[in-house]
């Protein structure tokens, strides 16, 4: 069986960087506003056209125009001066280009709730759209053309002059959005539709050739050719088209055709599994948004259980009447299956974001998608045993869905002797990564830690190396406190490599009672074109029981004339 | 509706005006007495559940019989239990000790949840983590927790979790969360800096109740604090103590240090200060020494090259 043939809807948004400032200075619903006091009182637009500008060739040109400005037959590239001339009633503002942006990756975070399989459309510099695979989608919203319209009309509503196109490939449905007019249809942006290979090239045989996303030069170019339509470039010969105008001409007319498949890239990674759920009613308060979550990992979890998987990164998608669209994410340390825990893990996560997170005029749209499942083996527990360390996979997994991965760390031993890059502190959830691909290995990475760092716990007593056996296996003693930046201090040491005799470490003097050491430790010699200076490690205890890790960095007229001394550790 | 009733009192929504009859007015008040009561009667039962619990013997008679002059049976085995340390030199021996004393507490408690089970050896048990909470300040200024060194007290990396909390509300929402979850941790460690008014006697209430109830030993290590009122059973003051003489010829193998000092296994100087249901006093302190082949502590003599420990810590204090 074939696959279903793909559908994409193209939506090109002419005048995204005015609708903007307008959305800026009159509201988001100014569109709407706007018509209505037409209508009322039938007096001219009180809004003068608005034109934005960019440095371009030498000059200062019309980049972005809104559709008055476009009436009045201005065109981009026109320069500023001549513009001005002509009308000097210009409303004008600088590009930002950063601003325009930023709200398309809004826009796009937005229409997930239709796909989601979203790109924002890059064919053209200065061109704004998206581009949305909706293959599949459709029925949800009772058909092609009735998910476009309620796209459109929202889109108008939130203030943006929007036009789309559906068609079998991404070409065509680009080509056919960006040459409707906006102008036939004020209230409702135009739709369009194609469904069929053989409906494309009468449908696209008028258009004009800057349709096939190629650049103003080129158009130019092959109009002094006199080809304008599409419909006349296609009935041309192939070979000396592309001898005379590159491939690219041709690989842009066999797309809008339909002859080569085309892919999107989409922003986000598709979910595996997704619940949503709609509201007429927006809801606000916290207890219903938890009662909706609870329900939608209740739907996936069903769906998990047939697949015999379970989930180990869920995202929660709220999108808010506005338009705005909050995105959370929580990861398990180990594939879940229950709709509790779910729950329970993103209330932590909503009372973590408290602050981040504005319910406003409250949520419409509730979605609870799968970002990365695993397969899931039933465990025979016996009734004797009670759950053993599942309790803590889940303590983990809720205190950092509430403090942040970066706030739960475990440490990794790190392949070298400096101490204070011995080890290395990381997520606990990456922790679990690093010990798999261990095991795999057989040991530990690197050679100091196999030894360090043997396989013993709490109550094998047997075990668990004393600290002379540990010097006997000759690893080093350790302190219990490191600083991460060893702290300096005046020492009193004997020339050339004695131990130090008396210390001041934060101002207190401290007379040295006893000595270990010292212990050399170089620095990496054949990683980096100056090594650091050698270190000599004492191990040291004072007159009043404190022990400290001292080190003197450098070998006395070896690598310096004045070693200087540093206090790294505490011992208990 | 709010605009047209101006005045000091907020203006709230109407309630209906509930009127009841002298009867009715005593059954109530009986009523909410008798669930008040009843949830004090819930706290007293966890404290008293705390207090019959799980005991952990220091095998030190001395300590034994201050801390529960009764029956010796030792310290609390779940519950809070705090470590004071008043000054920042002394950081690293209220970390031992904390962490000394809580790998006693897990050792008890796995030692009679052992015997309460089949034995099962088809399996390896998987051992519950240690938490370890400790804020940036506290990290900066006395030095982060070092995986190498931790082999010294009989502790592999991969049972040391750490938590760095960005407040105190989330160290402390987290330390809840851990006493509070049953067989998850088997140790808990909350690091803190001086007198944070968020851990004061309610909360430090709380945490008593969590982890009594779920069985969890909580220790609060507080550095450069001085005593507070707190709900904690115990606690100890601790300041470091000269280490034993190492016996060069039990351990012929060592390497030979300069001029023959070996420093000896952590040694501590503790004062029970405080011990719910026990006599904590001037007299309740020892010189303690931590073994960690047998995972005890030991009495150990004043240290020989000072006058005398316990001296020399007066000095100390003193200066």
């Amino acid at each position: 069986m074939n696959p279903a043939p793909r559908r994409y809807l193209a939506i090109h948004l002419a005048s995204l960087p005015t609708d903007r400032i307008m959305r800026q200075r009159l509201g988001a619903s100014w569109r709407v506003k706007n018509l209505h006091q037409e209508d009322l009182d039938c007096a001219k637009p009180i809004i003068r056209p608005l034109v934005m500008t960019a440095k371009m060739q030498n000059a200062i040109r019309l980049v972005h125009l809104d559709e008055r400005a476009r009436a009045i037959g201005l065109q981009p590239g026109t320069s500023l001066a001549d513009a001005k001339a002509a009308f000097p009633d210009l409303d004008v503002l600088e590009e930002d280009a950063n601003a325009d942006r930023l709200l398309l990756e809004a826009m796009a975070d937005w229409c997930d709730r239709y796909t989601p399989l979203i790109a924002i459309d890059e064919a053209l510099p200065g061109e704004f759209g998206l581009m949305l695979d909706i293959t599949g989608c459709a029925h949800l919203f009772g058909g092609e053309r009735e998910l476009m319209k309620d796209l459109l009309v929202r889109l108008f509503h939130q203030g943006f002059a929007a036009t789309g196109a559906i068609a079998p490939g991404p070409g065509t449905a680009w080509a056919l959005a960006h040459c409707q007019n906006t102008k036939t249809d004020k209230t409702h942006s135009a739709l369009q539709s194609i469904r069929t290979l053989e409906e494309i090239e009468p449908a696209l045989a008028p258009l004009p050739l800057n349709a096939l996303r190629i650049g103003p030069d080129l158009v130019q170019a092959l109009a002094r050719l006199g080809l304008r339509t599409i419909g006349q470039l296609y009935r041309q010969p192939r070979a000396p088209v592309a001898r005379r105008f590159g491939r690219e001409l041709l690989y842009r007319l066999d797309q809008a055709m339909g002859a080569v498949e085309e892919a999107i890239s989409p922003r986000r990674p598709v979910a595996e599994l997704m619940a949503e759920r709609r509201f007429a009613e927006p809801l606000v308060h916290e207890n219903d948004i938890e009662r909706t979550i609870r329900r939608l990992a209740a739907h996936l979890c069903e769906a998990m259980e047939k697949k015999g998987v379970g989930a180990r990164q869920l995202q929660l998608s709220l999108f808010r009447v506005d338009g705005k669209t909050f995105h959370m994410e929580v990861g398990t340390s180990r594939p879940e299956r229950n709709a509790e825990v779910m729950t329970r893990l993103f209330k932590e996560r909503l009372a973590a974001l408290q602050e981040d997170y504005d319910a406003g005029y409250g949520f419409e749209t509730l979605r609870l998608s799968v970002m990365a499942s695993q397969l899931m083996t039933q465990k025979e527990t016996s009734f004797l045993q009670d759950s053993g360390t599942g309790d803590a996979d889940h303590l983990i997994d809720r205190l950092t869905a509430r403090l942040g991965a970066e706030a739960i760390v475990k440490g990794v031993p790190e392949n070298t002797h400096l101490p204070e890059r011995a080890e290395r502190e990381i997520p606990v959830g990456a922790w679990h990564a690093e010990k798999a691909s261990h095991r795999v290995n057989g040991r530990l990475r690197g050679l100091v830690s196999q030894a360090e760092y043997p396989e013993y716990s709490v109550q094998d007593i047997s075990k668990i190396p004393s600290p002379h056996s540990i010097v006997s296996n000759s690893i080093a003693v350790r302190p219990l406190r490191l600083f991460s930046v060893p702290e300096t201090i005046e020492a009193i040491a004997e020339v050339p490599d004695g131990p130090p005799i008396r210390f001041r470490w934060r101002k207190i003097l401290h007379k040295v009672t006893r000595v270990e050491g010292p212990e050399r430790i170089c620095d990496h010699w054949w990683s980096r074109q100056t090594p650091r200076q050698t270190r000599d490690y004492f191990r040291i205890e004072d007159d009043r029981g404190h022990r400290y890790w001292l080190f003197r960095e450098g070998l006395y007229e070896r690598e310096t004339d004045r070693p200087k001394w540093f206090l790294h550790g505490l011992f208990a | 509706m709010s605009g047209d009733c101006p005045g000091p009192i907020p203006n709230f929504i109407a309630r209906p005006v509930v009127t009841r009859t002298r009867q009715e007015t005593r059954e109530v008040c009986e009523a909410l007495a008798g669930s008040i009561s009843d949830i004090e009667k819930h706290h007293l039962l966890l404290e008293d559940k705390a207090a019959s619990g799980l005991h952990v013997a220091f095998g030190i008679d001395a300590i034994d019989r201050a801390l529960d002059p009764r029956t010796r049976r030792g310290i609390a085995a779940s519950g809070l239990h705090e470590v004071r340390v008043a000054v920042g030199l002394d950081a690293a021996s209220g970390a031992g000790f904390a962490l000394c004393l809580g790998i006693l507490l897990a050792k008890g408690i796995r030692a009679a949840s052992a015997q309460n089970r089949i034995s099962d050896d088809s399996q390896p048990e998987k051992i519950a983590p240690i938490f370890w909470i400790s804020d940036d300040f506290t990290r900066r200024e006395y030095g982060s927790f070092y995986d190498p060194g931790l082999a010294i007290f009989g502790l592999a990396p991969q049972d040391l979790v750490r938590i760095h909390p960005k407040s105190h509300e989330e160290t402390l929402w987290a330390a809840g969360e851990i006493a509070a979850t049953r067989g998850a941790a088997s140790l808990c460690l909350i690091e803190i800096s001086g007198h944070p008014k968020q851990m004061d006697l309610t909360a430090t209430r709380r945490l008593m109740l969590r982890a009594g109830a779920s069985g969890t030993p909580v220790i609060l290590l507080r550095q450069s604090g001085e005593e507070e009122a707190s709900a904690a059973t115990t606690r100890w003051h601790v300041k470091p103590a000269i280490s034993q003489n190492v016996d060069l010829e039990k351990t012929p193998k060592l390497i030979m240090p300069l001029k023959r000092q070996f420093i000896g296994p952590p040694a501590f100087y503790v004062q029970l200060e405080k011990c719910r249901g026990g006599s904590a006093d001037e007299t309740t302190r020892w010189n303690l020494e931590w073994t960690p082949d047998e995972q005890r502590f030991s009495l150990i003599r004043p240290g020989h090259n000072a006058a005398s420990s316990i001296a020399g810590q007066q000095q100390s204090a003193i200066a």
